[in-house]
């Protein structure tokens, strides 16, 4: 498939970039240990496949290219000590992740232990939340549209795309089977790379308006009032970036405002007759959880 | 403090009960019930000054200064800055981990992450932690899960087609007509 011929290239771009692996470059003719494992991943090998076969299909690139940037988020913080709240948020999100066109991947989600506001979605299926943003959910349809939102990007594999186009296609023959040749340990450290600097700039704002288009209607066929993510939006538009809890996410993310006036118009009455429930409480949650 | 803290936990779990200050972001109609075919009851003009009292669902729950009181559409309204961060003002995260600490068995003592969110370097000198991805991959669950789970919650699924990609955004146009 085209996106992983480019991803190759994004890869290789990212590994002469990287000033440990620009040595690599240098000495690539040395390198011939493809398709070693480690860490239960094996980017070098599947990059190698990839360069004989890069015009295929293929979900299990995508996914394994997924969970490099998830170890990536889970490095920056862990996931919060508490299996109820983990296997709650599992569940609530494979259910809104079984309204879409893609209900097989690998989907999983993660609550990461900071008091901060903020969300994030792996290609593959991973999504993460934070505590802090649990914590400032008024019920739970405002969770839902959240994750919702977080599938959206993955449907779109918004972050895929993002990284073939920072990286550029200019340098492609040479770079690619050159990356194809790398060992494991380079290729890993491409994906560090390319994972922190795509996670702390955050996606073009025209992905962030699609996902807010996909996720209150994957909200609302899970039978979730459709209106949880515009209320979320709503409350962070009262929020000043300066709060370091938000900043993070007003820096990575188009102006709420913004996002809720292209909601409202296309959401206009659209909604209005749906049932759309507004969950359970939290507390109701962690005790059903907790059995 | 303790109070607070505890009027925030019950905040949490009871969901819709709370009073915001906002206001009218344009000329907005002041309606008897939260259905569009409700009567009106009068017209707000743009900058009215409101108290949210809850949602339900497009819907908004007000009352003004004047005392007129009624539903409005939810994104007619814009709240004052700080109104929800009072909420957030109460170490939200620090409620939300009294209110997990009851049933905690884990020892691993991750839980004092500061009150200083995830910041722009934190992502860029991060280190990858397939330790925590084990982990986190032991949580993911099985399809029949999530759809018990949406039994016994009462949700009903619904047939929803995928919003229209709106034209394209260009400065100083009109507003598109989104139906």
């Amino acid at each position: 498939m085209r996106n992983f011929s480019h991803f190759l290239v994004a890869a290789a771009i990212a590994l002469i970039c990287n000033p440990v692996s620009a040595q690599f470059g240098l000495s690539l003719p040395g390198f011939g240990k493809s398709g070693e494992k480690s860490g239960g991943f094996d980017i070098g090998g599947m990059v190698s496949n990839l360069t004989k076969a890069a015009t295929e299909t293929s979900e299990v690139e995508e996914i394994r290219i997924g969970q490099e940037f998830a170890a990536t988020l889970l490095g920056a913080k862990p996931l919060v000590a508490d299996a109820r709240l983990q296997r709650y948020v599992n569940t609530l999100g494979r259910w809104l992740a079984l309204q879409t066109e893609r209900p097989d991947l690998p989907w999983t989600f993660g609550v990461l232990d900071d008091a901060g506001f903020n969300a994030f979605a792996t290609p593959g299926g991973y999504i993460f939340i934070t505590k802090g943003l649990i914590a400032r959910m008024r019920n739970e349809a405002e969770l839902a549209g959240v994750l919702a939102h977080e599938i959206g990007h993955v449907l779109k594999k918004h972050h895929l795309h993002a990284v073939q186009k920072n990286a550029g296609f200019a340098l492609v023959g040479d770079l690619v089977s050159a990356a194809g040749k790398g060992g494991n340990d380079q290729a890993k450290a491409a994906f560090l790379n390319i994972g922190r600097k795509l996670y702390s700039s955050g996606l073009d704002q025209s992905d962030e308006f699609e996902a807010d288009r996909l996720g209150v209607v994957i909200a609302a066929r899970a039978g979730y009032d459709a209106y949880g993510l515009p209320a979320v939006l709503q409350m962070l538009d009262a929020q000043s970036a300066q709060d370091d809890n938000f900043s993070l996410s007003f820096k990575t993310h188009p102006a709420p405002g913004k996002r809720i006036e292209l909601l409202d118009k296309l959401m206009h009455n659209r909604f209005d007759a749906l049932p759309g429930s507004t969950g359970w409480p939290l507390d109701k949650r962690l005790k059903e959880f907790g059995k | 403090m303790k109070n607070h803290i505890l009027a925030f936990v019950v905040l949490l779990v009871s969901g819709t009960a709370y009073a915001e200050s906002a206001r009218t972001i344009r000329a907005t109609e002041l309606q008897a019930q939260s259905q569009s075919d409700a009567a009106t009851l009068a017209t707000l003009p743009e900058n009215t000054k409101v108290s949210v009292l809850r949602r339900s669902g497009a819907w908004s729950e007000i009352k003004t200064v004047n005392g007129q009181a009624g539903w409005v559409r939810m994104l007619s309204l814009r709240f004052d800055e700080g109104a929800s961060g009072e909420r957030g003002a109460a170490n939200p995260a620090g409620a939300l981990t009294n209110l997990l600490s009851s049933g905690r068995t884990s020892g691993t003592a991750t839980v004092t992450t500061g009150v200083r969110g995830l910041t722009e370097a934190d992502l860029q000198r991060a280190q990858a932690n397939p330790a925590e991805l084990q982990k986190l991959q032991k949580f993911a669950i099985q399809k029949d899960v999530a759809q018990a789970f949406a039994q016994r919650t009462k949700l009903s699924p619904a047939q929803v087609e995928y919003l229209p990609e709106p034209a394209p955004l260009q400065q100083n146009t009109p507003a598109f007509d989104g139906g």
